[in-house]
């Protein structure tokens, strides 16, 4: 099972071996997710998913497309109906799925209007000093992966993927040239990615 | 080298999104490195996303309505149909059939959601809420940037979430700083955990709500500096703006 599946509270089906048992041979018993059931269409799923994910798409929508959250939340959740099929459970969480899903297009609505920089009111949550261990999932493994990166790599990360700064943007408000920033930010979410599959990616990392 | 390139796309995807030249170019590499997962990149940011952020705002009901009622319309799935085949356009009329039944059965369920005002009433009315009111938090080395602010915050342990309330807190441009509530518990300063990361309106009240991923253990102060866009993971304090030192009643 890999890393991405730290956390998850499965239940088990356990079934006694046929001679002289000594240990338990169990089996997860994974329930459908939200997104699979949505993608199966059953019918309650759609209320629960809704129910489950709209604060996190609106306060994607709100940091990210600041001047047309309301838009922008209906279009993100259009998109993650649309895409509930791709989601696989073994790959990454559902959360981490949404948000990447509502991400994108997001990111996408908020090119194609020639973004500027965010303004809007916040209330985010920051781990301190040592996050790991209190969050789950990709969330704590990404926490732990941030803190391994150099300052201006964190610096980058955050302003990229936080902020919704453009690589540009960033390079004037850091003083960085514009392709350190896009290393900085490659290389940060290579780490990222590394630590939530637990192996090396090979390449981009020059 | 062409796989270099290929991660940098896909980064430049994660954060700012690509032109449709970039996407072509992107699909063309795609297809020559099959054994790169498109969505590792996205994935990361989604998840780092994650960590950063806490604490996600209620949608505003009418907002839930009207997905609801768009979602009822299936409207969404025309963009998918148009590359699938007559087995796929019957799959999804049918998948939207149950979705409009699905949503038809829930919508009438439908409840407004309180307000932030009204759910701070909600917990200030609660016994075990502490509350307490901002001060200048200054001293011989360190003053405070920010004189004459004023507020309260309120805060309640066993349900690990509170409020704060702020009017004189001037505006800030997020993109060069940010204000951000610590609060410091049983653990000491030391261990101060971060508990929201703001912009203030400039004029009239502001009330933003606290809601610290990290588990609080019997918090007793709360303290808000001015730090680096998107906050930061641990803060040198220097950048003083206001502190509390909630109690019972």
């Amino acid at each position: 099972m890999p890393a991405l599946a730290k956390g998850r509270k499965d239940k088990y089906h356990c079934r006694r071996p046929r001679r002289r048992a000594v240990v338990r041979e169990c089996q997860p018993i994974v329930p459908p997710t939200v997104l699979q059931r949505v993608a199966s269409g059953d019918q309650a799923a759609m209320r629960e998913c809704l129910d489950q994910y709209s604060g996190l798409v609106w306060s994607l929508a709100r940091r990210l497309c600041p001047a047309e959250a309301e838009d922008a939340a209906q279009d993100a959740f259009i998109a993650l109906w649309k895409s509930a099929a791709r989601f696989d459970p073994s790959v990454a969480s559902e959360s981490t799925f949404v948000a990447m899903i509502a991400r994108r297009r997001l990111i996408d609505r908020a090119r194609s209007r020639a973004r500027a920089p965010q303004s809007a009111a916040l209330s985010e949550a920051l781990p301190a000093e040592t996050p790991a261990d209190d969050l789950r999932d990709e969330a704590a493994i990404a926490a732990r992966a941030i803190n391994q990166l150099s300052p201006d790599q964190q610096r980058a990360v955050k302003l990229s993927v936080y902020r919704g700064l453009s690589h540009e943007q960033i390079a004037q408000a850091t003083g960085l040239p514009l392709g350190t920033v896009k290393t900085h930010i490659r290389r940060g979410l290579i780490r990222v990615r590394e630590l939530l599959e637990g192996t090396t990616l090979q390449g981009g990392a020059a | 080298m062409s796989r270099d390139r290929l991660w940098e796309l896909l980064a430049d995807r994660a954060t700012q999104g690509l032109s449709e030249s970039e996407a072509r170019e992107l699909d063309t590499l795609l297809a020559q490195y099959p054994d790169i997962d498109p969505d590792s990149m996205d994935l990361a940011a989604a998840a780092v996303d994650l960590a950063i952020a806490a604490g996600a705002e209620p949608m505003p009901a009418l907002l839930k309505s009207r997905i609801a009622a768009t979602l009822d319309d299936a409207p969404a799935p025309v963009a998918v149909i148009g590359r699938r085949s007559i087995a796929g356009y019957i799959g999804w009329a049918v998948a939207a059939a149950c979705l409009a039944i699905a949503i038809g059965a829930w919508w009438p369920s439908f409840k407004p959601s309180p307000s932030l005002a009204e759910q701070r009433q909600s917990l200030l009315s609660r016994a075990d809420t502490i509350k307490g009111p901002w001060g200048e938090w200054s001293d011989e080395s360190v003053k405070s940037e920010v004189p004459g602010v004023r507020g309260e915050v309120i805060w309640n342990e066993s349900e690990q979430r509170g409020f704060m309330t702020f009017t004189g807190l001037p505006a800030k441009d997020p993109s060069k700083e940010v204000y951000q509530l610590w609060i410091i518990d049983e653990r000491g300063m030391g261990q101060r955990i971060s508990g929201a990361i703001f912009d203030a309106a400039g004029t009239g009240e502001v009330i933003v709500p606290i809601s610290p991923r990290i588990k609080t253990k019997n918090a007793a102060a709360f303290a808000v500096t001015i730090e680096e866009p998107g906050g930061t993971w641990v803060s040198d304090m220097k950048r003083r703006v206001v502190i509390a030192l909630p109690k019972k009643g």
